[in-house]
């Protein structure tokens, strides 16, 4: 893996890169502009730019073929098969399977079926127009349509290059232009079109961006790209988008200087993010694309595992790597939520959203305190009657105390992360499939892509980390490549990262005695019965839960909520109260293709379990189990955490 | 509603009082996530088999001799012993769940007593048990895809096992997608029609591909409902409450060719509907009007049925609303789900200010965030949220004209102005001082090159912006109208600086000229 700095120049004039930031009112086009103000050149143009350079020379040559963008067509071979891109059929309309073409298995040029161009194959279609049935070398370099990686392969694409900032001197600048009508010999009716582009301010305007290549074998088709290219964005035939890219190669940037101080037990992260990150959701519309807001653990564990491919030579088989990213031996990647980049003052620091019965003030939310409800509800559950009800629903958290009287506004369901007072900020930027061949957007490809913006900070843990394995882990987290989400070939999602061994929370014994307290108070209070306290067990779930027993399919099944699982865990008992939302959830693995997807019981659920015999006092060693290995499946993935008597349960004593 | 229909809706409960027996228990359904599953599909002929389906579900409560009222996915029922309560509970989560193939419906029972304040005690019991049933509601159903190849076409978050043909193309959907869609066709389908005349997609209901949404409901009815003292008090305020914004919205959408709009059917006092943007700002007043008429008459009508101070509550009702106008591209669950949170903005504007309606909206462009409103910078002279018919709301509306007649090009200079977000960011982390603690921090080897700019102010100064727009004014009859129609002195060249259009007066000269030829 090497690393290089690249400097985009443009020697004349400016570019105009539009659909990464609005459009001010009265423009009809505004380049690419960072949340800040400063206009930037998204990485997907710079890799879209550099990508059709070198698709030109390797065909310019005479010994290569290229395909157009990825899509596993060479363009001559294309047109001498009498198949131009106008008429191109997808695999939809001409009502055939996608086929071939996948992993190499078809001669270069060719696709399942002996046909010189399998239409049919669409967006499917892998190139294998290398040598050997390989991707073409500019598959190679930027990444082609594919679902899953082949053997042996590091990453879809071995360039990693990230978004250009701007380097010196700019300001903003109006470019009108208007069409002349010839016939009439003056400007065309409504053609006048207003362009806001960045200009430079003395010197040329230049960016500087950053990346890797992790095959040294392809870095000489990265310069040769950068030279080749001498246009980027829209506007040539207006004097914009002459540009010059140089690369400069650097070797030192990615080697720690001092060694970290030596650690044991579980690990915290808090991870800022230094690009913006798009992390995947499960359910995407057509062409809008949300982020989550938490960085779950399969992707965490998935950068993790790419990262060591790219920094460790023969990572499949280094036994320090494979045990660290074992399902079943291996460390267990907890879910990272957002967090405030002041960390909160002192106290239990849980990284998680809040539970479901965490609630807010309608009108000002996080401007007034959280409260939490589920005491109310418990004192409301045991009411055996209507006066004994209104009595608990009289000391009830149901409107905002810190709002004037009379009509004080009522409480409704918080929701966010326990750690952030503020929603993490995102930005929306809209991407477009471009037709090489055709120098036009290709159809019904146009998405709007919801990305979390650059410095959202998130915190989690790692824990159960195998001894042997953690230098392993705190070379990875140190190593500067790794990112989450998507979007990794253009820079999306990366981040710094800061480690700390993980605090202990406050003794489960300590937090159930406070829990008993507090409900004991809540009952005498509303004349109720407390001989049930002590035999309560609340769990809170710090990341959704997929029960062990569910079954896809099995409608006998399909209602478990992972009940029956905490249930198993804490011994003879029922469930007193549960209070818990469901998610569709899932997780995709690169290297086979595969998308697993389930129901999950979303994080923030609650559930209160009353022992039947015993109290919590007897269970103490099961509950301490509970929480350090969670319940469920896909633990290793950060599902199913879980926190027994959570500490927010008794917010309402402190904010009431 | 007259007085004498309310009347008939008091004896009717009158009579399932004393039918209820001698050990009375009430039961209470509310149904989970409606919205989502009304707009999971996001195809007009099948949000509207998902709106019937909740309907028709309604209108078979309402014809059970005990009960009391059933509107928009939410009732309340007499039972005549705690085991007939708890079966009717759950047959009526496993019916709502047949009906919408897979919805959440959430019910309880509660002892329903007597005397006293018992009764309304026992309303406010069920209520809150009611909140807590919600939250454990069993799951939805329907199977989930295996992959992205199973998803249903239209709402992508189920199994799709139903073969359908749409416009000669073949496609995959979901059971409860394909149910609705059914159930939509049937609703508009006329006799001897193989279908309904209902528009196909919203792009057909949208103008040059931008569609609003509207979503609104009642302000304060949470408190309203929280003090009402007996069962003829709940039957008689949900009715009139449900009447009240039934007809507000008929009223409403009256002007609008049937074939532009949709309005979700789901009850209550929940109002949705997308529109032409052209047609939102005169359908909001519409409904403005509607719902404080139609609720003050009524509850004169119900007077002596509920107690004065129900029917001084109820009389005053009034609607917050919230409205998104964006591209047709974006999911319409996406859509309701942001038009929803202006509409609680709105609704926490009419809190503060004391005003009966209030109504916000935004022009999302395909760039833009939807963040909730409170996360939005707002500007000084900022106006939004506005509350319908008020002097204010026709100040800024005769500005917005007046806005909307100078050429866009010409407003092009307002972007040399700096935001509050760009305020925020300038100089983020590009201060000596502010490096050298990232460094400490550990953020040492950075791989974004935010750093690699230095501090500079490129914005125009106040001063320029200021030149730029006086001579702008000074040369345009459209800018001096529009800042006479604001009160401003365009002569005035601190007021031309001061008083220039702020990012909500575009919003509403843009949501002005939808539908209008552009400048």
């Amino acid at each position: 893996m090497r690393s290089f700095d690249l400097t985009v120049r443009f020697p004349t004039g400016s570019l105009l890169v539009g659909g990464a930031s609005a459009t001010p009112r009265g423009f009809h086009a505004s380049h690419a502009q960072l949340p800040d103000g400063r206009p930037y050149i998204p990485a997907t143009a710079l890799r879209g730019a550099l990508r059709e350079s070198l698709e030109t020379l390797l065909r310019g040559t005479g010994e290569h073929q290229a395909c157009a963008g990825g899509d596993g067509i060479d363009p001559g071979e294309a047109s001498i098969a009498g198949l131009t891109a106008d008429e191109e059929p997808t695999g939809e309309a001409s009502g055939e399977e996608p086929t071939g073409a996948r992993g190499g298995e078809n001669p270069p040029g060719r696709t399942a079926g002996g046909d010189p161009m399998d239409p049919a194959a669409g967006a499917e279609r892998t190139c294998s127009l290398g040598e050997g049935g390989a991707p073409c070398l500019a598959c190679r370099v930027f990444g082609t349509r594919r679902s899953m990686i082949g053997d042996g392969e590091r990453a879809f694409s071995a360039l990693v290059l990230g978004d250009a900032t701007p380097v010196g001197a700019f300001r903003w600048a109006a470019r009108p232009s208007v069409a002349v009508a010839r016939a009439s010999r003056s400007a065309a009716d409504k053609q006048l079109v207003f362009r806001r582009i960045p200009e430079a301010a003395g010197e040329p305007l230049r960016f500087a961006a950053r990346g890797w290549v992790n095959d040294a074998a392809l870095e000489p088709y990265l310069e040769a790209a950068a030279r080749a290219t001498t246009h980027l964005g829209a506007g040539r035939s207006r004097g914009l988008a002459q540009v010059e890219i140089t690369v400069k190669w650097d070797d030192k940037r990615h080697a720690r200087e001092e060694a970290r101080p030596a650690f044991t037990g579980d690990l915290r992260i808090r991870v800022t993010l230094t690009s913006p990150a798009l992390i995947g959701a499960s359910v995407v519309d057509g062409n809008f694309r949300e982020t989550r807001y938490e960085i779950p653990g399969s992707a965490v564990r998935g950068a993790v595992g790419f990262a060591l491919r790219a920094l460790v030579e023969g990572a499949d088989h280094d036994a320090a790597t494979q045990d660290l990213l074992d399902a079943e031996r291996g460390a267990r990647f907890g879910f990272l939520y957002p967090a405030d980049a002041a960390p909160g003052e002192a106290g239990d620091r849980i990284a998680g959203p809040l539970p479901i019965t965490a609630a807010w003030c309608k009108t000002e939310q996080r401007k007034h305190p959280v409260v939490d409800t589920l005491l109310d509800r418990l004192v409301l559950l045991h009411a055996g009657c209507a006066a004994a009800a209104a009595r608990a629903v009289e000391r009830s958290a149901t409107q905002c105390r810190q709002c004037p009287q009379p009509q004080p506004p009522p409480l409704r369901t918080a929701h966010g992360s326990r750690l952030a007072t503020q929603p993490p900020r995102t930005r929306t930027v809209v991407r477009v499939a471009m037709d090489r061949t055709r120098q036009s957007a290709r159809d019904e490809q146009l998405y709007s892509q919801v990305l979390l913006e650059t410095s959202t900070v998130l915190e989690g843990s790692i824990r159960g980390i195998p001894a042997h394995s953690r230098q392993r882990l705190v070379q990875v987290l140190d190593s500067g490549i790794l990112s989450f989400g998507r979007g990794r070939s253009a820079g999306w999602g990366q981040a710094c990262i800061a480690i700390e061994p993980a605090p202990a929370l406050r003794p489960i014994a300590e937090r159930a005695a406070a829990f008993d307290d507090a409900l004991r108070a809540r009952l005498e209070a509303a004349r109720i019965d407390t001989d049930r306290v002590g035999r309560f067990v609340p769990v809170t779930l710090l990341s959704p839960l997929w029960p062990s027993c569910r079954e896809e399919g099995r409608p006998d099944r399909d209602d478990d909520d992972g009940e029956r699982d905490l249930r198993d865990a804490v011994g003879d008992s029922s469930c007193f109260l549960a209070a818990r939302r469901f998610a569709r959830d899932g997780a995709w693995d690169q290297r086979t293709g595969k998308m697993t997807t389930f129901r999950a019981t979303a994080a923030g659920g609650v559930f209160v379990l009353q022992l039947a015999q015993a109290t919590w006092r007897d269970v103490l060693g099961q509950l301490e189990t509970l929480e350090r290995d969670g319940v469920g499946q896909r633990r290793d993935q950060g599902f199913g955490q879980v926190l027994c008597f959570d500490p927010h349960f008794l917010l309402s004593a402190q904010n009431g | 509603m007259t007085a004498i229909e309310l009347k008939k809706i008091a004896d009717r409960v009158s009579r399932a009082v004393a039918g209820a027996g001698c050990d009375p228990w009430l039961v209470g359904y509310d149904a989970n996530a409606i919205q989502e599953l009304i707009t999971a599909s996001g195809r007009p002929i099948s949000m509207r088999g998902a709106s019937e389906a909740i309907l028709g579900f309604d209108d078979q409560v309402c014809e059970h001799e005990l009960a009391i009222f059933a509107g928009g996915g939410r009732g309340v029922m007499l039972a005549r012993s705690q085991k007939e309560a708890d079966e009717q509970a759950r047959a009526l989560v496993d019916r709502y769940r047949a009906a919408t193939r897979g919805g959440v419906m959430a019910s309880c029972a509660v002892r329903f007593e007597r005397g006293g304040d018992a009764e309304a005690h026992s309303i406010r019991w069920l209520r809150h048990r009611l909140e807590i049933a919600k939250d454990a509601a069993r799951p939805p159903g329907g199977a989930l895809p295996t992959g992205k190849e199973d998803e249903c076409a239209y709402c992508r978050r189920c199994l799709a096992t139903e073969q359908r043909t749409r416009d000669g193309q073949p496609e995959r959907v979901c059971v409860q997608c394909s149910a609705m869609l059914d159930r939509g066709n049937d609703a508009e389908r006329q006799r001897g029609e193989r279908h309904g005349e209902m528009s196909q997609s919203i792009a057909e209901i949208a103008t040059d591909g931008w569609i609003a949404v509207v979503s609104a409901d009642g302000n304060n009815l949470g408190a309203l409902f929280e003090s009402l003292g007996s069962l003829v008090e709940l039957a008689v305020v949900s009715k009139v409450v449900a009447d009240s914004f039934w007809i507000a919205q008929q009223q409403a959408l009256e002007p609008i060719p049937e074939k532009q709009r949709l309005p979700l059917v789901t009850g209550g006092d929940d109002v949705r509907a997308f529109l032409p943007p052209g047609e939102v700002l005169g359908y909001v007043e519409r409904l403005t009007r509607g719902v404080e008429s139609a609720a003050a008459n009524h509850a004169r009508a119900a007077g002596g049925l509920i107690s004065r101070q129900i029917a001084d509550g109820l009389g005053k009702l009034g609607i917050g609303i919230g409205a998104v106008i964006a591209n047709v591209y974006y999911p319409a669950w996406r859509l309701v789900e942001y038009a929803h949170k202006l509409e609680d903005s709105a609704k926490a504007a009419c809190r503060k200010q004391g005003w009966r309606s209030g109504f916000d909206f935004t022009v999302v462009t395909t760039e833009d965030t939807m963040a909730e409103r409170s996360a939005r910078a707002l500007e000084p002279g900022d106006f939004l949220p506005l509350a319908p018919g008020s002097e204010p709301w026709r100040k800024a509306l005769d500005s917005a004209r007046a806005l909307a007649q100078i050429p866009s090009a010409q407003l092009a200079i307002l972007a040399a102005a700096p935001v509050e977000g760009e305020r925020e960011g300038r100089g983020r982390g590009s201060t000596p001082r502010a490096q050298e603690q990232r460094i400490r921090d550990g953020e040492r080897d950075k791989l974004d090159t935010d750093e690699a700019a230095p501090s500079q102010d490129w914005r125009a100064s106040d001063e320029e912006l200021g030149n730029l727009l006086r001579y702008q004014v000074a040369r345009s009859k459209e800018w001096r109208a529009w800042y006479t129609a604001c009160g401003a002195d365009w002569r005035d060249p601190a007021d031309v600086f001061k008083r220039r259009p702020t990012r909500d007066a575009l919003q509403l000269a843009r949501l002005l000229g939808f539908g209008e030829p552009s400048r």
